[in-house]
């Protein structure tokens, strides 16, 4: 692949991690997209929109019985989401069902449509992802300005910090510090994601502080009357954005690998949200051999985490000049 | 070479001070210690007067300084304390622990060199080829695919579907069996793990390889090799490979407290009985000396890592110990 190709498949792979997450209302909900209700149309699915929502919602549609008026097959459903379940929809009389035409990923130990969990893992892994590299970047970058800029002790005492970080395995790190918070939530989650993954940033920023900050503009700039931060943040940050962001997208996809290892672990995402990690711990549990509960998820992991991993490489390698040039 | 030795080694001792002493604070603030002191389960909530007993037999009512230091002490000394859930000392918990989380690296280590090494060098010989795209391509998709995932699948197809190769643990075979009928079964069991910890890594390895090797194709005495007429195979590997194998060996120092890390969900799986799996178990029982004590061992191997790294390529190349020594 060259790297314009690995980048194209790479923000490819991205985008639809990210319509799926975005969608992920649409795509399966108990409630069906259209239904006509006592006469005027209305869209139940839209209800979860903050603000618009609960307008298009049917009469009533809150003590509405979907799966029962869809059972009785009347009740005016127009059109159903692709996946007619809810990510938290229970079914006790079709448990560990192997994917079918009414379930096509199949079902969990309380007869949840596996489908539906992991289409609503989606906007969970990108979220703690998301966050957890952004959370990472600003206290990677500003440790490392902190570090560059702030003078010779300042320096001593956050290298040291960064190193120590470093030295502990991130799976090892957040593990403790979701065991330490006072309650679980994915917050602390994100947190904890974020602590153990801003030395990298912070490491290669501080060098490039500390080179740049000797170069020939930086100087021009010093004597035009810039001052420490205008320089840091207008200057300096953005000559050295690029390494950044392929940090960043490497970051998202072994955030998104650390929060599914944790939530198969029992220490991730609190119980009821979808995450693809607790999903695969559920296969775990069980004596009957469940495939589709391994499968499908992994699958999911692995289309994220390589759309983050090509679009990292792809950034990385058409950037770098040096590669360019070998061809 | 021998001053920057000890001025690396001296390096180390402060950030090993502040890694025993975030772990210590972290496990302070872990709730539910003294319910796990007391060792019960079901009896309903103590009485504020047995907390306080237990806090003060424990000697958790003492000031957090005092403790930290007195804890610090005993471990300079190799006294790592007790296991609060069965008394054990945990030094010889950790050993026990160690030899199979030991067994799993190498085993992962030497099955990723002997597929990326010989893979990385020919691949550099054929650079650009259609072989060599379809192959660097195939490397970074199972990269790309989880190693949990991966053991969890691994595991349902040969060992619950095929039965070929054993579930979980490290041997089924009694203690009285011939010892190399125990060894195989080992190794049945080694297997699976070993795999999974290992291939995330071929990726990388490869290319590393690749690169190395690349670079030490470019130089002049490989062309003056070849004009004496050496044959190409024996060019890369006796020349130019044991040129680019030192930054490989330096890497082997860095990678060994990744795969220590990343074992933690691979023991658990398979029920290994190693490092990985005890630091879970001890931190969901909230057993905090042995979370301490694997802490400090697990910072300890990080830094040895990173300090046999460094060693290797001063070793490689003087310049780098003439460099700092100034």
């Amino acid at each position: 692949m060259t790297p314009r190709q690995s980048l194209s498949r790479g923000l490819f792979l991205s985008c639809l991690a990210l319509l799926v997450a975005l969608l992920a209302p649409l795509l399966a909900a108990e409630a069906p997209l259209a239904a006509r209700r006592e006469g005027s149309l209305c869209f139940p699915a839209l209800r979860s929109i903050p603000l618009l929502g609960r307008g298009l919602d049917c009469p009533a549609g809150a003590t509405l019985d979907w799966p029962r008026i869809r059972k009785s097959g009347r009740g005016g459903i127009l059109l159903d989401p692709p996946v007619p379940f809810g990510p938290g929809t229970s079914d006790l009389d079709s448990v560990f069902m192997p994917p079918s035409r009414s379930h096509w990923m199949g079902t969990d130990s309380l007869g949840r449509d596996v489908a539906a969990r992991l289409i609503h893992g989606f906007p969970v892994a990108l979220m703690v992802g998301g966050l957890a590299t952004l959370l990472a970047l600003l206290l990677g970058i500003s440790m490392g300005a902190a570090a560059g800029a702030g003078g010779k002790w300042l320096d001593l005492a956050l290298s040291r910090l960064i190193d120590l970080v470093a030295c502990f395995p991130t799976l090892v790190l957040a593990l403790a510090l979701v065991a330490a918070a006072p309650r679980p939530g994915l917050w602390v989650l994100v947190l904890s994601i974020a602590a153990t993954r801003w030395t990298g940033v912070a490491r290669f920023f501080r060098g490039e502080v500390l080179r740049q900050r000797g170069m020939a503009y930086c100087e021009a700039a010093r004597a035009a009357g810039a001052g420490r931060p205008y320089l840091l943040a207008r200057h300096i940050l953005p000559n050295a954005l690029s390494p950044i962001l392929v940090t960043a997208a490497f970051s998202v996809s072994s955030a998104v690998l650390l929060e599914a290892g944790m939530s198969f672990l029992g220490l991730g995402v609190p119980p009821p949200a979808p995450s693809w990690g607790s999903i695969l711990a559920e296969a775990q549990r069980q004596v009957v051999p469940a495939w589709w509960l391994i499968l499908f998820p992994s699958l999911a992991l692995f289309a994220t985490v390589l759309g983050c991993t090509l679009v990292a490489e792809g950034y990385r390698d058409s950037t770098d000049p040096r590669i360019t040039r070998v061809g | 070479m021998g001053g920057y030795l000890l001025r690396r080694l001296l390096s180390v001792l402060p950030t090993l001070l502040g890694i025993t002493l975030v772990t210590f604070l972290l496990l302070e603030a872990l709730p539910g210690r003294e319910m796990a002191l007391l060792g019960g389960e079901d009896r309903g909530l103590p009485s504020s007067g047995a907390l306080e007993e237990i806090r003060r037999a424990y000697h958790l009512d003492e000031p957090i300084g005092r403790r930290y230091l007195g804890w610090a002490f005993r471990v300079a000394r190799w006294d790592l304390g007790e296991s609060v859930l069965d008394g054990r000392p945990v030094g010889p918990i950790l050993f026990r622990a160690a030899l199979p989380t030991l067994a799993l690296n190498l085993a992962a280590l030497l099955m990723a060199f002997a597929v990326s090494v010989p893979l990385g060098v020919s691949w550099a010989r054929r650079r650009g080829t259609r072989g060599e795209r379809t192959g660097s391509t195939a490397l970074l998709l199972l990269y790309a695919f989880p190693n949990f995932a991966a053991a969890l699948l691994l595991q349902q197809v040969f060992a619950v579907r095929l039965g070929l190769l054993p579930l979980q643990g490290t041997g089924g075979l009694l203690p009285g069996a011939p010892p190399l009928a125990r060894a195989g079964d080992f190794l049945l069991h080694l297997l699976l793990p070993a795999l999974c910890l290992g291939y995330g890594s071929l990726a990388y390895l490869t290319r590393f390889t690749r690169a190395n090797l690349l670079e030490a194709i470019g130089r002049e005495y490989l062309l003056a090799a070849r004009a004496r007429g050496v044959g190409e195979a024996v060019l890369a590997w006796k020349h130019a490979f044991r040129n680019a194998a030192i930054p490989l060996l330096t890497l082997v120092g860095l990678l060994v407290p990744a795969l220590l890390g990343g074992s933690v969900l691979i023991e658990t799986i398979f029920s290994w009985p190693g490092l990985g799996r005890l630091y879970f178990y001890s931190l969901s029982n909230r057993d905090y000396p042995v979370v301490l004590g694997l802490t400090t061992l697990t910072a300890l191997l990080t830094l040895g890592g990173s300090l046999l790294a460094d060693f290797l390529y001063a070793l490689a190349d003087p310049r780098v110990a003439a460099q700092e020594g100034r």
